[in-house]
């Protein structure tokens, strides 16, 4: 049976431990140290069993200072679904992966660090994934300034 | 669930390699990677130890440029994604702004959505029969499945003027309603298909030479399916009936009466079963959806300029013929979003080939790419 918001956070609560949450409709933000323990736990849980991770993705929030990481999960046992953020500094950004949980992660987290420049901290090979690997900069921060000669040339005479 | 190897860093042979080990290079231009995929692969002899898929040749950022157009201009770029199925794209990205913004649809526009995403769930389905032949040395199939194809894409021409970038879904609505002729000429296709579709298993699906190439080959279980994140007729494939326009419907799904088919092993075969069983599935939702079409009108109140709620977001998603089609907004309550992340199919289906491949010959490695039904314009975004 799939869960609605409300009785998803109580369900959580008792798996990971008390959760401050405003809206349950709304994404729930978690403290980065306890981030992963909250998704395994909204992994495991029977009455949760979030199997899928169908999303991982980051947004930039330069006036805070902050990088937010954002977990869209879902059951394909109950049909509930549930998104989790966590924050990161903006200056040294650091988030510890998700690959051990979900192998989904692995290429969603390689593209938040190419594009965003998060460090997910135990991932097993983060490199670039959509950029070249000598690219410079991280392209989805705000403050990301497009470079203006990337252009391919064959114009040969210079 | 088998155990998912990752491949450690740094890409290629590891100190203390098996004697006898080679990399060899796939593409990116080759044949039989549809685009522009390359795939590093370890070898020993004929036999695939390692994968490393390595993509972003086609890397543009739509998710740079989203931030700074207007809403209504993402549509041309929801195009450009997969350009195999630019109706599911275009209606994928309607549903989301219009379930942020709150706008509603008229019925007789979403009736033509739901004909439009099934006519061109069919054409992908058909490319993909086609070049899956192709791609495992059978010609014929190819100009076949262009041949019905090319109907759909008349169709599609008829209805707005363009025959493979379409912009036709738009927020609120539909841009053109359908012209005089549309509705006979989709139900004379719906008359024609099923005997083409009986052809096409004769040709190809109950070919010898074809079913041992794909019988049997990388089989993927459930359970490892759903962690890699799989989804659409490859998950399917597996034995899991889970299709978001019946688990969570959006549009008028819900009305409508189809099955969802499922294999069982979730190998090749299972994903070619699959696939031409949805064409017969989509054909009977069309077939519903032009008896119930109602008249009226066709866009619903949309402002010129579309602002969406202040700290407002959204996580929508729809089943495009390759999977799970997620579009993630963030409004800051500008005209533009402050953010937009496509979630595309291809790019986590695309992950399933080094965990299901290892182990096997490099010629079956042409039948596990093709399988998966990848659309670089996707996959890099």
């Amino acid at each position: 049976m799939p869960l609605a918001p409300p009785a998803l956070l109580e369900a959580a609560a008792e798996a990971a431990g008390p959760l401050e949450v405003e809206d349950p409709a709304k994404p729930w933000v978690v403290p980065p140290e306890r981030i992963h323990s909250v998704l395994a736990a909204l992994r495991d849980d029977p009455r949760l069993a979030m199997n899928s991770l169908m999303n991982l993705t980051a947004v930039d929030r330069p006036e805070q200072g902050q990088i937010e990481i954002v977990y869209h999960l879902c059951s394909l046992r109950h049909h509930h679904e549930v998104a989790v953020k966590t924050l990161c500094d903006r200056g040294s950004p650091h988030a510890p992966t998700a690959v051990d949980l979900w192998p989904a992660a692995d290429w969603f987290e390689r593209e938040v660090f190419d594009l965003f420049g998060v460090v997910f901290d135990g991932h097993p090979d983060l490199r670039r994934i959509l950029c070249p690997d000598d690219w410079v900069g991280h392209p989805l921060l705000r403050d990301y300034e497009l470079p203006k000669d990337v252009h391919i040339t064959t114009d040969r005479d210079d | 669930m088998t155990e998912i190897t990752h491949i450690p860093p740094p890409l290629g042979l590891e100190p203390g390699a098996h004697e006898g080990e080679f990399l060899i290079n796939m593409g990116p231009q080759h044949p039989s990677t549809h685009g522009v995929l390359r795939l590093v692969l370890r070898m020993e002899g004929e036999v695939i130890r390692g994968v490393w898929p390595v993509i972003g040749y086609l890397h543009r950022n739509h998710e740079k440029i989203a931030e700074s157009r207007p809403y209504s201009a993402f549509t041309m770029f929801s195009d450009r994604l997969d350009y195999l199925a630019s109706m599911n794209m275009n209606l994928g990205y309607a549903i989301a702004v219009e379930r942020l913004c709150g706008f509603e649809v008229p019925e007789r526009a979403e009736h033509i959505r739901v004909i439009m995403a099934e006519l061109n769930r069919i054409a992908s389905h058909l490319v993909w029969f086609g070049t899956y032949g192709l791609d495992l040395g059978a010609w014929t199939p190819m100009l076949f499945g262009f041949r019905e194809r090319e109907q759909i894409i008349d169709l599609f021409e008829m209805a707005c003027g363009a025959r493979l970038t379409y912009s036709y879904i738009i927020p609120g609505g539909v841009t053109e309603d359908l012209p005089d002729g549309f509705v006979e000429r989709a139900r004379a296709f719906l008359r024609m298909m099923p005997a083409k579709l009986r052809e096409y298993d004769d040709l190809l699906g109950d070919n010898v030479i074809f079913r041992r190439r794909v019988e049997g080959i990388a089989p993927l279980d459930t359970e490892t399916a759903v962690a890699l994140g799989v989804t659409g007729p490859l998950l399917r494939a597996t034995g899991l009936r889970w299709d978001l326009r019946r688990d969570a419907p959006y549009s008028i799904y819900d009305r409508f009466d189809f099955e969802i088919p499922t294999g069982t092993t979730g190998d090749c075969m299972d994903r070619y079963t699959v696939r031409m069983t949805e064409i017969r599935e989509s054909l009977r939702i069309i077939e519903q959806a032009l008896d119930a079409l109602p008249d009226g009108p066709i866009q619903g109140k949309v402002p010129r300029v579309i602002r969406a709620p202040k700290d407002a977001e959204i996580y929508d998603r729809t089943e495009s013929p390759r999977g799970e089609y997620g579009i993630y907004i963030v409004s800051d309550g500008k005209p533009q979003p402050w953010r937009l992340k496509v979630r595309a199919p291809s790019f986590s289906n695309l992950m399933s080939v080094a965990p299901t491949s290892i182990g096997l010959k490099i010629a079956d490695l042409v039948a596990i790419v093709g399988s998966i039904d990848i659309v670089m314009g996707e996959v890099d975004r």
